[in-house]
């Protein structure tokens, strides 16, 4: 076990490694490609700068997933709550039908609105976010104990105390699960921005794509799931962090 | 003083609560005793605003509860329920800190606070103050559920089945513990059971509720010897004599005056020889605080008229008589 532990951390860790020097150091990742694709001309893309792509993709998932969990929680504890109860149905299927949209829809039907560039990806991005973590915020908050919340209340906290100090608490983990789930999906989707040129790794895929070249697809997809990894390993060590309250 | 008037709380065509008129004394312990469905613990919900009631008014020392704001109202009314209901992601000491923090009180009283209740409730504070719930056994998470209503030194305190949850044994400690704990700090206590039993062991009063309707309010005695009708006759069963008899204590009938020499400890093997028979000190003795129909027990089971009552010293300090028991029924029956 112990054993496992140590040979699961430094391959990791060589893993880690081999994507940072990718990122950082053009020439590297020239010769790495070139020992799989030894006839291709081009490896590496002569405009494309593989640093700022993956920035680009970092900053298109973080801003949808963060304005969608924060836009979602809100709608989460407000169809929780005795006001909004009654908006509980609609918002969930008003939800799950934008779940339905496919994503390239979306955004072909955005740009109009929108035009190029970042906003119809955001958009599109925001959609698909925001389905996950309203139903688990709905979901956490559900959980916990009726008896837990109801004596909180009677012994005198108020509705606001108990949301802070009770509800949201003990849903932490389920939301942040919800969170979880959004970002990883959102790294795979996010490619697809690159359509409208909204930036991001999804630039390689298409130009790969387009110039009918394996390098450059190969690339754009690696790192893709390299970040994809990344995030998901953060919410990993985040959600071991936070203890399982309700037994 | 806790006044209910004309009390009725309907919910669509089913009325839980019906015109409901009682009066509750401070420092009384009244049980609300009836089957499921009675609207007992309905009654409890409409005195601290859980519910709102449809016509009638409670007053608590003559103040309309319906002129008191809700949280400030439920601050000074302590409340226990079955499922105890501790916050798992807090500590011991912060569960029993929620009000006293609400109300602002500083840290170093609220410190103190948690070590008087902890030690009130019979757990050690050293040891439990920095448990989470999850460590604890359900009679020990009751405990502190008690220590949390008490936590703000409430007037009133509100118990739902408070002890519905856990098993026999640790049910029967829990209601002496807390006997014990009420004739200290003398609260205004309702205690929603459906156990009769714990009803008469427990309550000062007895109000027996059916279908929303009071149907007879008097003290556990009165209700055992004078069922004000067939239902609640029925409710008590043909063994009632033996349950007025959890009602009194040995302390009631014992006989203080007792020529120790009498008594003649043998502390090889812990026993008490009198009369010819040696009484076990850990069988067959009893205390101050037994219930009579322990006592009784007792003396069936070991063919006697009469056991040595003894404190927790295992000292001799009196004894209780057969004849006494029965003559508790005499009375009871006038």
């Amino acid at each position: 076990m112990q054993m496992n532990k140590k040979l699961k951390f430094m391959l990791l860790s060589l893993l880690i490694l081999f994507f940072v020097l990718f990122i950082f150091n053009q020439n590297l990742a020239e010769s790495f490609l070139r020992i799989i694709f030894s006839t291709t001309r081009n490896v590496i893309h002569p405009r494309l700068n593989i640093l700022n792509m993956f920035f680009e993709h970092i900053i298109l998932v973080s801003a949808s997933t963060l304005t969608a969990t924060l836009i979602g929680l809100l709608l989460g504890v407000f169809v929780t709550r005795d006001s909004g109860r009654n908006f509980l149905a609609l918002v969930e299927s008003i939800i799950s039908i934008m779940q339905t949209f496919p994503p390239a829809a979306v955004l072909a039907l955005s740009v109009p609105a929108l035009g190029y560039g970042f906003p119809p990806a955001f958009v599109a991005l925001f959609i698909y976010s925001i389905f996950p973590i309203v139903s688990n915020t709905i979901a956490g908050i559900n959980s916990v104990d009726k008896g837990i919340t109801e004596s909180s209340l009677a012994i005198g906290m108020s509705k606001t105390e108990i949301l802070f100090k009770v509800e949201l608490p003990l849903a932490l983990r389920v939301i942040i699960a919800g969170v979880r789930t959004t970002t990883t999906i959102n790294v795979g989707t996010a490619t697809i921005a690159a359509v409208v040129s909204g930036g991001g790794l999804g630039s390689l895929i298409i130009s790969g794509l387009i110039d009918n070249n394996t390098a450059y697809i190969f690339s754009g997809a690696l790192l893709t799931a390299f970040l994809a990894l990344v995030f998901d390993s953060c919410f990993s060590i985040l959600e071991s962090k936070i203890p399982d309250l309700n037994r | 003083m806790i006044k209910f008037n004309s009390v009725t709380k309907k919910y669509e065509d089913f009325i839980a609560v019906d015109n409901l008129n009682l009066e509750i004394k401070s420092g009384e312990l009244c049980v609300f005793l009836g089957p499921s469905g009675c609207g007992k613990s309905t009654t409890l919900r409409l005195l601290n605003r859980l519910l709102d009631l449809d016509s009638g008014n409670i007053t608590i020392d003559d103040v309309n509860i319906g002129d008191i704001d809700p949280v400030t109202l439920r601050r000074g009314i302590g409340y226990v329920i079955q499922s105890v209901g501790l916050l798992p992601h807090y500590t011991v000491k912060e569960n029993i800190s929620i009000v006293p923090k609400l109300l602002k009180w500083d840290a170093i009283k609220i410190a103190e606070r948690v070590d008087t209740l902890l030690d009130l409730v019979g757990l050690s504070p050293e040891i439990y103050k920095n448990k989470y719930p999850r460590e604890l056994s359900g009679g020990e998470a009751q405990r502190v559920g008690v220590a949390r209503a008490l936590a703000a030194d409430p007037p009133i305190l509100l118990m739902d089945e408070p002890f519905g949850a856990v098993d026999p044994l640790t049910r029967d400690v829990l209601q002496r513990e807390f006997l014990r704990i009420q004739k200290k700090l003398k609260k205004t206590v309702i205690f929603v059971t459906h156990d009769i039993e714990e009803a008469v062991k427990l309550g000062n009063k007895i109000a027996v509720l059916k279908d929303g309707k009071l149907i007879q309010y008097d003290t556990p005695d009165r209700i055992i010897t004078k069922p004000g009708n067939s239902f609640i006759e029925e409710f008590i069963g043909k063994d009632g004599s033996l349950k007025l008899l959890l009602y009194y204590y040995v302390e009631k009938i014992m006989k203080n005056r007792i020529p120790q020499e009498d008594w003649v400890y043998n502390s090889e093997s812990q026993t008490l020889l009198y009369n010819g028979f040696n009484f076990c000190l850990n069988n067959h003795c009893v205390y101050k605080d037994s219930s009579l129909k322990d006592t009784l027990a007792v003396m069936l089971k070991i063919e006697q008229r009469v056991l040595p009552v003894i404190d927790s010293d295992k000292k001799v300090i009196g004894e209780v008589y057969l004849e006494d028991i029965e003559r508790v029924f005499g009375n009871a029956n006038e």
